[in-house]
């Protein structure tokens, strides 16, 4: 096959690669400056660096409880459990039981205080603003 | 030291699938077909490795250093088989869809490699990224990553993974074997582990389209279809996330890729399939979506092949495919069995509230068009329709034989596409949510296939006789 068809068969395919090239350099140029990906506020950096800080008090412990005072499902709350899970591996989170020992995720030590004073928990450690180690006291 | 050690094992782990590859394959590479087999290699290899991680943490947990010496007994191993096999078998070299080998002349040789100069740009650039977020996104930290920390510390107790809050603790772990054997040369979790094997899905995958496109339609499509498979920003931001999805891609084109290697009208044996289906079975392992790829590649190669090489060629080539597929196939079962369970797609709700989904006319417009919109944002849509025009200018293939490839890939395509959209027609979850989460995804897995199948139907611009 040769003559006009040929041509324009060879133009369309240099058409097409120098368009592939500049949408290939375009998507690496937005990707560089846009770097965040689905998590846009960093979040889930943030709560890894958040429960990593456990890490050396949780040290021997086989399962440890969660609590928050956040939605439990598809909101923050579950999001937390799962970060946690990561940082804290291979410890096991029992989110769903009461367990002798737990840490608290709360949004402030206010909150904390405050479900310490009517819960049979005492608390361990403060860690940060509203997380803790917690200890069962009661049966 | 301990910083490299993982490094090396993974380059072992290729050169265990090296060994693979040339003891199965039926002739001696030369030229793309070379390179080929490197980037199958480190699919087939990590594939190996991966069941050998299971082997060690099942069985050989209690051994110190079990890892390495189940590493080095499948190195040496398939290096035996290898050079025990003999090389006097004479096959007709794979056919190429090239009318001629113009292709090799002039400036069209560099192609290729700068094709692969810019997978390796995009490759850096992934790498980079990914080092903002070190633990990769959320399915990284929350399915993958997490659970190769339970292989990695756990000892005989790694199956506490199953009583964790883990998302998926259904999922085949491929993957997670992989990062957790890579870590336990280094000794501890690291975060260069995970972006590593990341950057090497990206590198593997756009190293399969140029190669077999290279072998089989010539260097030009190889170098525009590598070009096009890079235009989706969700490919390359997948990878930065660090999601399995990329390594199921990987699997998917090399199976598919292998397959469309495959010449029965040469006296060809069956050895490539074994491959093609190994690399399917890894599919499976890495996700469940990579079951319903191991059907449809079966239900592909049976149709295409028997509409273009009859019934007995494809009964000869399909024992082939099984075989390949069924160490991976059978790890799977066993691991579903014993630890894994069923989806949750089918364990939460019965046949009734499936058949009451199945026929409700707003879930399926919900879900066609949520596949039409996702696909939009996947390929680039004014290119795909220059390759449309492309493609009728040149004309695509017309004997059978040519088409068995781009045949089954189709096929295949089109069977993960219904069941993904039967899937999320059933699904007991938000349909809305369930939809917004994973099709882009979903759809994504199948993407390099796509590319390789819609460069596979034109004939070569070699047929043009315009050298470039």
């Amino acid at each position: 096959m040769q003559g006009p068809r040929a041509i324009a068969c060879l133009l369309l395919m240099s058409l097409m690669a120098l368009w592939s090239l500049l949408v290939v350099c375009d998507t690496l140029l937005v990707m560089t400056v846009d770097q965040d990906g689905p998590d846009k506020n960093h979040l889930t950096q943030k709560l890894g660096r958040r429960f990593g800080l456990l890490k050396d008090e949780l040290d021997g412990q086989h399962t440890v409880g969660f609590i928050t005072d956040q939605p439990r499902f598809y909101g923050q709350g579950n999001l937390d459990v799962m970060i946690a899970q990561y940082m804290l591996a291979p410890l096991v989170i029992d989110h769903q039981h009461d367990q002798p020992t737990s840490i608290t995720n709360f949004t402030s030590d206010e909150a904390l205080q405050r479900w310490l004073a009517s819960s049979d928990y005492s608390l361990q450690k403060r860690i940060a603003e509203g997380l803790a180690v917690v200890e069962r006291v009661g049966p | 030291m301990t910083v490299i050690l993982p490094f090396i094992a993974l380059a072992a782990n290729i050169f265990t699938g090296w060994c693979m590859v040339n003891w199965l394959w039926p002739r001696r590479a030369q030229g793309g077909e070379a390179w080929f087999i490197f980037f199958l290699s480190a699919c087939v290899g990590l594939g190996t490795g991966s069941l050998g991680s299971f082997i060690w943490r099942i069985a050989l947990w209690w051994l110190p250093l079990g890892f390495v010496l189940i590493d080095v007994a499948l190195l040496v191993i398939f290096a035996t088989l290898w050079r025990l096999r003999s090389r006097g078998e004479q096959v007709a070299p794979v056919n190429t869809n090239k009318a001629d080998d113009t292709s090799r002349r002039g400036a069209s040789k560099y192609l290729p490699v700068m094709a692969l100069g810019l997978a390796i740009v995009c490759a850096i650039t992934v790498f980079r990224i990914s080092q903002v977020h070190p633990h990769g996104q959320w399915d990284a930290q929350a399915i993958w990553n997490v659970k190769a920390k339970f292989l990695l510390y756990g000892q005989a107790q790694w199956t506490n993974m199953f009583a964790a809050p883990v998302a998926r603790s259904d999922y085949p772990l491929l993957l997670p074997l992989t990062i957790a054997r890579l870590w336990s040369y280094q000794g501890y979790d690291s975060t260069i582990v995970p972006q590593v094997l990341t950057v090497t899905w990206l590198l593997a995958t756009t190293g399969l389209i140029v190669t077999s496109l290279s072998v089989l339609a010539g260097v030009r499509h190889a170098a525009l279809a590598t070009l096009i498979l890079l235009t989706s920003k969700l490919f390359l931001e997948l990878c930065s996330w660090q999601y399995a999805d990329t390594a199921m891609s990987m699997f998917i084109l090399a199976a598919l890729g292998t397959v469309a290697l495959w010449r029965p009208q040469y006296g060809q044996t069956g050895r490539l399939l074994i491959l093609a289906g190994f690399c399917a079975g890894c599919a499976a392992w890495t996700k469940n979506e990579g079951l319903l790829f191991a059907l449809a590649l079966t239900i592909a190669f049976i149709v295409a092949t028997t509409f273009t090489h009859g019934g007995r060629t494809m009964g000869h080539g399909l024992k082939y495919l099984l075989l390949g597929m069924t160490p991976m196939i059978c790890l799977v079962v066993f691991f579903k069995l014993v630890w894994g369970g069923p989806s949750d797609l089918f364990s939460d709700q019965n046949l009734d509230q499936m058949l009451t989904h199945l026929i409700q006319p707003d879930r399926h417009r919900l879900v066609w068009k949520s596949m039409f919109d996702s696909l939009g944002r996947i390929l680039h849509v004014p290119l795909m329709l220059l390759t449309v025009l492309y493609t009728l200018l040149v004309g695509i293939h017309r004997t059978r034989a040519a088409l068995l490839a781009p045949a089954v890939a189709a096929i295949a395509t089109l069977v993960m596409v219904v069941g993904y959209a039967s899937i999320y027609l059933i699904t007991p979850h938000d349909l809305q949510w369930h939809l917004s989460t994973s099709n882009e995804r979903l759809l994504l897995q199948l993407w390099p296939g796509a590319v390789l199948m819609i460069f596979l139907l034109p004939k070569s611009p070699e047929s043009l006789r315009l050298v470039v």
